[in-house]
């Protein structure tokens, strides 16, 4: 009972300064276990899933060959679409995604409580994260920021943590507000004015407001729009073009070019 | 001396099968919890005072892992061994025989018990309750993670059962 009681009000001192250099020591030692055992797991997930879809490997490479027909078709549309883009994007002033200096690092582990509120890279201050250093996939997804950021590996704050607020805007309309997350649940696109217009499938980047995260990094697509509990604002329910759990590699951006 | 490394050493490897192993191989949001079930089975085959300072220094390397709040898992983990404890000296004239089923009990009371606490801390450093309800998950989830912790009991519970066995170690 005694201990019990020790460690509550432990709990409610939170003392997190105290117990840092603890917590480097082991996750240093972790570290390299962390990385041998991530990375052998994804391995095993990607051999589950070919051997799962072996079967349909027949079935899909017919499918894939008229797909293939109709792509060819399709790329010349694109190119029409790419200078489309790229005057957009300028309209919409969004940094060019080449411009980040980018610094990869490798996933060794994540919330072991199933709510997806953060990642575990091998990248620290060492190589250039500082805390609040957002971290990208695909050079231009936004999937968190660092935090908790020691020598040689940092956590990464998801954007599915309730902790995490970030400043967003529509791609498509420019309606403004910030992401929040749902526990683990999803992104809630949250305190866009009732004046403004979102609609279901509008890309939700980042809209540089605060100036702690650059412009224009991809956060998900509208779902579900709706007013808010007190009517005020409006909500949009937003989903993730990626499934987190599933990543091995993310860029941090250190700074723009 | 033996007895120290090989307890650590499976406190260890419990951590990092919960961190970098399991989450990357679940194909959903609810996996088994290998740290909590591997003290629940080694305080049934220890004993409340054999595995309790085990049970402190398995909570306290976890919560450093994990970037928790120091003192949340040895909170839950001590709350597992009295747990077994308790409903053992409760329950074990009753359940005699049925050993099996009072093990379920364990797990099922352990799963409900430390997702409560998740719950609690997480409302608590949100300021919400409405954090509480979302922390806490559906039925279903629970249902399927008493399911998943079920199995991985039993995994622990043989293995340390094995090593012990192996190396010689005394059983309170």
């Amino acid at each position: 009972m005694i201990m019990a009681a020790v460690f509550g009000l432990l709990v409610f001192l939170n003392p997190s300064g105290i117990m840092n250099p603890f917590r480097n020591i082991l996750q240093g030692v972790l570290l390299p276990f962390q990385k041998v055992a991530y990375s052998f797991s994804i391995a095993a997930e990607d051999v589950r899933d070919f051997l799962g879809s072996v079967g349909q490997l027949k079935h899909q490479n017919e499918d894939l060959l008229k797909q293939n027909q109709e792509l060819l078709s399709k790329v010349a549309k694109l190119d029409d679409l790419e200078n489309e883009n790229a005057t957009l994007r300028e309209q919409l002033n969004l940094a060019p995604r080449d411009k980040f200096d980018l610094v990869a690092a490798s996933v060794v582990g994540q919330d072991p409580n199933g709510l997806g509120n953060w990642l575990e890279i091998d990248k620290g201050s060492s190589d250039g994260i500082v805390e609040g250093t957002p971290i990208v996939v695909s050079k231009g997804i936004l999937i968190g920021r660092a935090q908790n950021v020691s020598a040689h590996f940092s956590q990464v704050m998801l954007l599915t943590n309730p902790k995490s607020v970030v400043n967003v805007m529509s791609a498509e309309t420019g309606a403004k507000g910030v992401i929040k997350g749902e526990y683990g649940l999803g992104i809630l696109f949250d305190m866009i004015l009732q004046t403004d217009a979102v609609q279901v499938t509008n890309n939700v980047i980042t809209s540089g407001v605060g100036g702690d995260m650059p412009r224009g990094l991809l956060v998900g697509t509208v779902q579900e729009v709706h007013p808010s509990d007190d009517h005020l604002f409006q909500q949009a329910v937003v989903t993730a073009p990626l499934q987190i759990s599933k990543l091995d590699v993310v860029f941090a951006i250190k700074g723009e070019k | 001396m033996s007895k120290k490394i090989i307890y650590s050493f499976l406190i260890i490897i419990s951590i990092l099968l919960q961190i970098s192993v399991v989450p990357a191989l679940s194909r959903s949001h609810v996996f088994a919890d290998n740290v909590l079930m591997l003290i629940l089975a080694w305080s049934v085959i220890d004993g409340f005072s054999g595995f309790l300072k085990w049970a402190v220094i398995a909570g306290i390397l976890y919560d450093l892992a994990t970037y928790s709040i120091v003192g949340v898992h040895v909170l839950i983990f001590l709350g597992a061994v009295y747990l077994v404890s308790f409903l053992s000296r409760r329950f074990a004239a009753d359940f005699r025989g049925m050993g099996i089923l009072l093990f379920l009990g364990f797990v099922i009371v352990a799963t409900i018990f430390s997702h409560f606490v998740y719950a609690f801390v997480s409302a608590w450093e949100m300021d919400s309750m409405r954090g509480f309800a979302l922390s806490l998950g559906g039925l279903s989830s629970v249902i399927l993670e008493v399911a998943y912790n079920t199995i991985v009991f039993f995994i622990w519970f043989w293995l340390i059962k094995k090593t012990k066995n192996f190396f010689a170690l005394e059983t309170i």
